[in-house]
């Protein structure tokens, strides 16, 4: 019983699983509702990819969509053209879903790799302007290349993801930025953030950290973007528009900046939002705005900044843990104190 | 052996000449000073010392390696670590993670042994923080471990710097102005512990100081700038009386005459 209460996200995680399943087996979750569901995991998994460049280590990518068009045409192509994953039995289609998100991982790693290598050696914002042109430059790449169907987007992907795939890999991309921020590398790279002349004369490699955590952050950018070409079936490059990264941006600073919490979050609640509003029609963008507004002028450092779920048990960067009992409840200090004192 | 030996290192911006035929020669558990008035390019030495300029003349070796071209990391993976006029603490990070921080490049594990959370990665977060713990026991801050570190009282931020300096299991640390803002006790405070870097744990120490008493009582030879110029060096006792030391912080031979 103790064991449980120490490791309630074995319970937990699969319970959500196992209820959305049931909604959706029961037709009390249609069809839409559940690909909003699906969407939303995939910007889940692209705002947690985001929190490791813009969150953990300080640095500006604002053109995160281009990581994620690159894994989401790259999957495609490999399903589709390569592989034509539709004639196949359930297994294979599985496997080869997986050897291609897998390709899309890598194939965004690398452009994350060729982007970061030179950008992130300088200090500053280069890498803002390098990502936000990369972005453009992608989308303007596949505008122009009539393998992937140019500007009339890639249409027959076939449907590989499903609500199972998207939310086995946000756990595992839940995992994955966990486990970084709480080791070696997490703390090298939030040293960066904080002070990166103090992080340098730590013994600290700035570049060679920075890279790393780039590199990763692309390479889950372009697992997200697998996971949104099996979803949606049809790529079309103009999705992957600097919109699309601005909307990331919106979620990671909404939901709070370095916050593994407030990244899940953020980007839930922001997806969901709009659709639960569909009912105000045209006022539902301005509703939208208006919630923003408010979260930045109430909580500048997000709806959960500085705070993280207790079930992530992450020891490093001094944050508040939260049950979800106490979600919403503010803490004195001395609480986070015993809170902390408990969790080590 | 010397630990950290400079060898006649020069720096010019453009025209300017910042530090001119600075030379040093620091050994095990000696106790350094560099003094002059302010701009006299002493802060560009530990710069230079540091890595994070290169000297335009000169060399600068670490317990015998030639430093020529290195990050500022690979001085620190050397054995030098070094405090900030200005602290620079890592302000968004406990106290703890502070010091933690500073163990980032010993430690034994690979990203992939980080990733999968294996035995390895268990074992060497539980020796680093036990270590870091340690350290902070040494120093008294063990109840503060959870506090951020912009929230300690200035002296203890002071204090955290040098603990995490020591993190990096240096030979040599470098501490610029360390008393710099303090009131009397707390240099106080600062001198036992210096003392105490030096003394217990065996570092070499070279220190950046303006508080003359401070600098009079702890180093062991002093050296002073003025304008980049190496003007006077030796003990305490030579350098107090020399005559163009005055001069640099009074100005003018009249005074020194008088004196």
């Amino acid at each position: 019983m103790n064991w449980l209460r120490k490791n309630s996200e074995v319970i937990i995680l699969p319970l959500i699983y196992v209820v959305i399943f049931l909604l959706q087996k029961n037709k009390i979750l249609n069809n839409y509702v559940i690909q909003i569901i699906m969407l939303a995991g995939v910007n889940i998994i692209m705002t947690q990819s985001l929190n490791l460049v813009n969150g953990m280590t300080g640095q500006n990518s604002i053109g995160h969509a281009g990581f994620m068009a690159v894994g989401a045409y790259v999957s495609a192509l490999f399903s589709k053209i390569i592989f034509n994953a539709a004639a196949m039995p359930p297994t294979m289609q599985t496997i080869f879903f997986l050897l291609a998100t897998i390709a899309g991982g890598i194939g965004a790693a690398i452009f994350g790799f060729l982007i970061g290598m030179p950008t992130l050696r300088l200090k500053g914002d280069y890498l803002a302007i390098v990502t936000l042109g990369f972005g453009e430059v992608i989308r303007s790449i596949i505008r122009i290349t009539p393998a992937v169907g140019a500007a009339r987007g890639l249409t027959g992907i076939p449907k590989l993801a499903s609500l199972f795939w998207i939310f086995v890999f946000v756990v595992i991309t839940i995992y994955i930025c966990r486990n970084y921020m709480d080791s070696a590398y997490g703390r090298g790279c939030l040293a960066i953030r904080d002070n990166e002349v103090a992080a340098d004369t730590m013994g600290i490699n700035t570049s060679k950290y920075k890279v790393q955590a780039f590199v990763t952050s692309a390479f889950i950018a372009g697992i997200a973007g697998s996971m949104y070409a099996h979803t949606l079936r049809y790529l079309h490059p103009d999705v992957f528009s600097y919109t699309k990264s601005t909307d990331f941006l919106v979620y990671l600073y909404a939901g709070g900046v370095g916050s593994i919490s407030g990244s899940i979050l953020g980007a839930f609640i922001l997806t969901a939002l709009p659709e639960v509003l569909r009912f105000m029609n045209e006022w539902r963008l301005v509703i939208y705005g208006g919630l923003l507004v408010i979260i930045i002028l109430f909580r500048p450092v997000g709806m959960f900044g500085g705070k993280e779920f207790a079930f992530l048990k992450l020891k490093t960067g001094g944050i508040q843990h939260i049950g979800f009992s106490n979600l919403f409840q503010r803490k004195t200090k001395k609480t986070i104190v015993a809170n902390e004192e408990a969790s080590r | 052996m010397s630990i950290l030996k400079a060898d006649h290192i020069s720096i010019q911006f453009g025209g300017l000449k910042a530090v001119n035929d600075f030379s040093l020669d620091l050994e095990q558990k000696e106790l350094y000073a560099i003094i002059g008035p302010n701009g006299a390019g002493k802060t560009t030495v530990f710069n230079m010392l540091t890595g994070i300029y290169q000297p335009t003349q000169g060399s600068i070796y670490i317990d015998g390696k030639l430093m020529a071209g290195c990050k500022p990391y690979q001085f620190t993976e050397a054995g030098l670590a070094r405090t900030f006029q200005n602290i620079r603490l890592f302000h968004g990070a406990t106290v703890l993670d502070n010091v933690k921080m500073a163990h980032s490049f010993k430690t034994d594990y690979n990203f992939f042994n980080m990733l999968s959370r294996t035995g390895k990665y268990h074992a060497e977060e539980k020796r680093i923080t036990e270590k870091s713990m340690e350290l902070l026991e040494m120093f008294d801050l063990q109840d503060k471990k959870n506090f951020f570190a912009n929230n300690l009282p200035y002296g203890e931020q002071r204090k955290l710097e040098i603990v995490r300096a020591l993190a990096t299991e240096p030979k040599v640390i470098l501490l610029d102005e360390p008393a710099a803002g303090m009131n009397p006790n707390e240099i106080d405070d600062v001198v036992s512990l210096i003392l105490r870097v030096q003394k217990d744990l065996g570092k070499a120490i070279l220190v950046i100081e303006h508080h003359m008493k401070m600098v009079m009582k702890i180093a062991e030879y002093i050296k002073v700038l003025d304008f980049g110029e190496t003007i006077s060096e030796g003990t305490p006792e030579k350098v107090q009386n020399d005559p163009k030391v005055i001069e640099a912080y009074l100005g003018g031979h009249a005074n020194a005459s008088r004196n």
